[in-house]
């Protein structure tokens, strides 16, 4: 049985109801006697009480010279009695007493930022995020409507969102400015950019909210989000506030840019709770999207990895409408999931699965207080069964060590996919696909798998004993081929490309690495910005994706080297190609480059 | 320069049946009633000053009430729950003119009380105190579409946590 609700629930009526009582005589009099007692009370008394009224006979000037110094005092004990002299009430207002913020939000994972997102909130309930250059999202949760524009495809999707508070980005925003002082840690002081900052730390809605204020000025530097949900080490940073800086309002409009093809999308409303419907019409618009084929898991990385398998990367393919409803819905199924506790039992086994398949089960739990378990079917029809359906064993984590170090391969079931390597020698990374650990076992570009894959995301931890040389690459390769026994050939063909050169030597921003980052590897690219901490100068092949060509290192730097790369995206090859050359003093050059494919084959059955 | 009692006499006075009717149809208990009533009083006098300089003093005093009736009703829901019973009012127990109604006004105030506090204030001077939005959007110092959100979004809230009230629901069979 599935509940659904109509949109038009009068609920000032139902509010109306239930406050319409009358007054009852007996406690109207009581309350006519306080009244008469409260009236008699103040009625020798002056508003503010003697020392006010004696205040007032006095001339302005000798009031100020003897309350400043009392004033004075006062505050100064304050600040002495607690550590903070920031007041989180302050800070809140910050937030509350604006009609614009402006921010950038990006992911963390374990200290790693992934990419930002640029935001702008205005009052009431508009919402403007630039995900990537050209993908742009405007919410107005009064409308109850959202646009997703995509300005490299010149297309919009109107998302009617229904009646939903919902913002986006700015909810986390709307939850600090109804927050309320005195429930705050305080975290004391500490530096923060060159800056002294207040923390503070408060719990809305399951998630902790840390935020950092400037000591001085009581404005808002950093807000971080974190919480379970968020995954572990997972967190939001919000940062680069602006207050109350003048917006364009028509960048918040509603109505699509001129040219552009509209699409619309009706999204499930969200004053609905996630429901086992929730379930159902995720998987049925993911399997027409899919050709017919269910979700290996039910969560949103997988949606995105099975979007890209048969779209392609977002970089060339055109947002839909179905594909954000489908998006949207999975996210509603994944919350249905996430609200099940560990005695509903919840399986998914949907990967493999065709829509139609009536006699398959695809998932099923134990709801609360009942004895007999719901089962969905690859039909998508539900049924109440007395046992659940035998699962295929869970996928063990397999650990393969050899003198060179250890690694562990274990089936992801991270909501995020994010690689870490804190130090040389070790990573952490989860939700990564099976297409990506092979290109990263192989130093390779590309890679082609001939075949269907047994499951889509793995989590990754290497470990290298030290005083080894960290050969992660080749002990990855060990256990690739040790765990799907398969084989590879290479194949190469030449595309037209860049070569870089570096005749006289690195470019003011081409650092070499640090003493103060030598333990820290990351290189995190977005459309505009590459950020490059530790890496050898090759790891520039990574732009290739938004040159829309190979990049070939002819450079010839040892070492690595810290960097970061802009540049317009708006107007790249030619942008990035200058930024090489003016940032980096790299020299650019077309040429003919070698790619060479990985190609996998597996065995008759993985 | 006025004093506080001209004050009293001229802003709250003639609205006095009006805060008491407002608080009581919040709170629903006499006793409750009689407690946030007195509270709001000595808020209001203890505001007089503010309130005389604020365009509508009206809509501010009814904001002051409104908020105490909050409160009194988000503490009796505390209470109640910790003795691990309904926040149910007294107006149940017969004390009350108006015969008892299909609404469970229990399950309505719990999810008014449990509101954050702006959208609580925003949608009890709205529909309780049948305040326009301009009036509300004074007496909460913020924009009328902001005061409109807020009653939005307060709505959406009630609609999420009482929607098996929704005379609409349907219940449908999965096929």
């Amino acid at each position: 049985m599935n509940r659904s609700s109509e949109h038009d629930f009068d609920v000032d009526a139902l509010l109306r109801e239930a406050t319409s009582v009358t007054l009852p005589e007996q406690t109207e009099a009581r309350l006519q006697t306080q009244l008469d007692d409260f009236r008699k009370r103040m009625a020798p008394r002056r508003e503010g009480g003697r020392f006010a009224e004696w205040l007032k006979t006095l001339p302005r000037w000798v009031t100020v010279a003897t309350v400043a110094p009392v004033l004075v005092l006062i505050v100064v004990g304050i600040v002495c009695l607690t550590g903070n002299r920031v007041a989180f009430a302050e800070v809140l207002e910050r937030f509350r007493s604006v009609r614009t913020i402006k921010f950038v939000m990006s992911f963390e994972s374990n200290g790693i930022p992934t990419e930002p997102v640029s935001v702008a909130v205005l009052e009431p309930g508009k919402a403007r995020e630039l995900i990537t250059a050209g993908m742009t999202v405007i919410t107005d949760a009064v409308a109850g409507k959202s646009l997703l524009l995509d300005s490299a495809h010149k297309s919009a999707v109107m998302i009617d969102r229904g009646p939903s508070e919902k913002l986006g980005a700015g909810d986390y925003i709307e939850r600090l400015r109804e927050a309320k002082s005195g429930s705050e840690e305080k975290l004391g002081e500490r530096e923060m950019d060159g800056h002294k900052v207040a923390g503070f730390r408060i719990s809305r809605e399951g998630l902790m909210y840390t935020i950092w204020a400037d000591a001085k000025t009581e404005m808002p530097v950093r807000v971080m989000v974190s919480g379970a949900a968020l995954g572990e080490g997972g967190s939001y940073v919000l940062r680069d506030f602006v207050f109350n800086e003048p917006v364009d309002e028509s960048q918040f409009s509603l109505t699509p840019p001129e040219g552009y093809s509209v699409q619309q999308s009706n999204l499930v409303p969200g004053t609905t709770v996630p429901s086992e419907k929730d379930v159902v019409d995720a998987l049925r618009s993911c399997a027409k999207l899919m050709g017919g084929d269910l979700l290996p898991e039910l969560n949103l990385p997988a949606f995105g990895l099975q979007v890209e398998a048969h779209y392609g990367s977002q970089d060339t393919t055109m947002v839909t409408a179905e594909m954000v409803q489908a998006g949207v819905g999975v996210s509603r199924a994944a919350a249905f999931v996430q609200s099940l506790k560990g005695e509903n039992d919840w399986h998914y086994a949907g990967g493999g699965v065709k829509l139609g398949e009536a006699a398959k089960p695809v998932c099923w739990w134990k709801p609360a207080g009942a004895s007999r378990y719901r089962v969905i079917y690859g039909d998508l029809t539900i049924r109440d069964e007395t046992a659940a359906p035998s699962a295929p064993l869970p996928e063990k984590p397999m650990t393969f060590s050899t003198p060179e170090g250890e690694l562990t391969l274990k089936p992801s079931t991270s909501p995020f996919s994010n690689w870490t390597q804190p130090k040389a020698g070790q990573v952490h990374a989860v939700g990564m696909s099976l297409k990506s650990l092979f290109c990263m076992a192989y130093e390779i570009g590309d890679v082609t798998i001939n075949a269907a894959l047994p499951r889509e995301r793995y989590d990754l931890t290497v470990q290298i004993p030290e005083g080894r040389a960290p050969a992660i690459p080749a002990l990855l390769r060990v256990a690739l081929q040790e765990k799907f026994k398969y084989s590879v050939h290479y194949e190469t063909h030449e595309e037209s490309g860049y070569a870089i050169t570096s005749s006289n030597g690195p470019g003011p921003r081409l650092r070499k690495s640090t003493g103060a980052q030598k333990d820290r590897h990351y290189c995190v690219c977005n459309p505009g910005k590459l950020e490059v901490i530790g890496q050898e100068v090759g790891i520039l092949g990574v732009v290739s994706q938004y040159l829309k060509a190979p990049l070939l290192d002819k450079t010839g730097l040892a070492g690595t080297y810290d960097f970061t790369l802009t540049w317009d995206p708006r107007k790249a090859p030619e942008s990035i190609v200058a930024a090489l050359r003016d940032q980096l003093g790299l020299e650019v050059t077309r040429s003919a480059v070698p790619v060479r494919t990985l190609i996998v084959d597996p065995p008759e059955k993985w | 320069m006025s004093s506080g009692v001209d004050d009293y006499n001229s802003l709250i006075r003639p609205i006095e049946g009006v805060l008491m009717k407002s608080v009581y149809r919040v709170v629903q208990n006499p006793h409750d009633a009689e407690d946030a009533f007195q509270e709001g009083l000595a808020k209001a006098w203890s505001n007089l000053a503010k309130i005389r300089r604020h365009p509508n003093p009206h809509a501010l005093i009814l904001r002051i009430f409104a908020n105490v009736a909050r409160d009194a009703l988000r503490k009796r829901i505390r209470r109640m729950r910790r003795e691990n019973s309904r926040p149910a009012p007294e107006s149940y127990s017969g004390n009350v003119e108006s015969p008892p109604r299909a609404v469970d006004r229990a399950r309505v105030l719990e999810a008014i009380a449990e509101l954050p506090r702006r959208q609580a204030e925003v949608l009890l001077m709205r529909v309780v105190q049948e305040q326009s939005y301009d009036a509300i959007a004074k007496a909460i110092g913020c924009s009328e579409p902001t005061a409109r959100t807020h009653a939005l979004r307060g709505r959406t809230k009630l609609a999420e946590s009482l929607a098996d009230m929704n005379p609409n629901m349907r219940v449908e069979v999965q096929s």
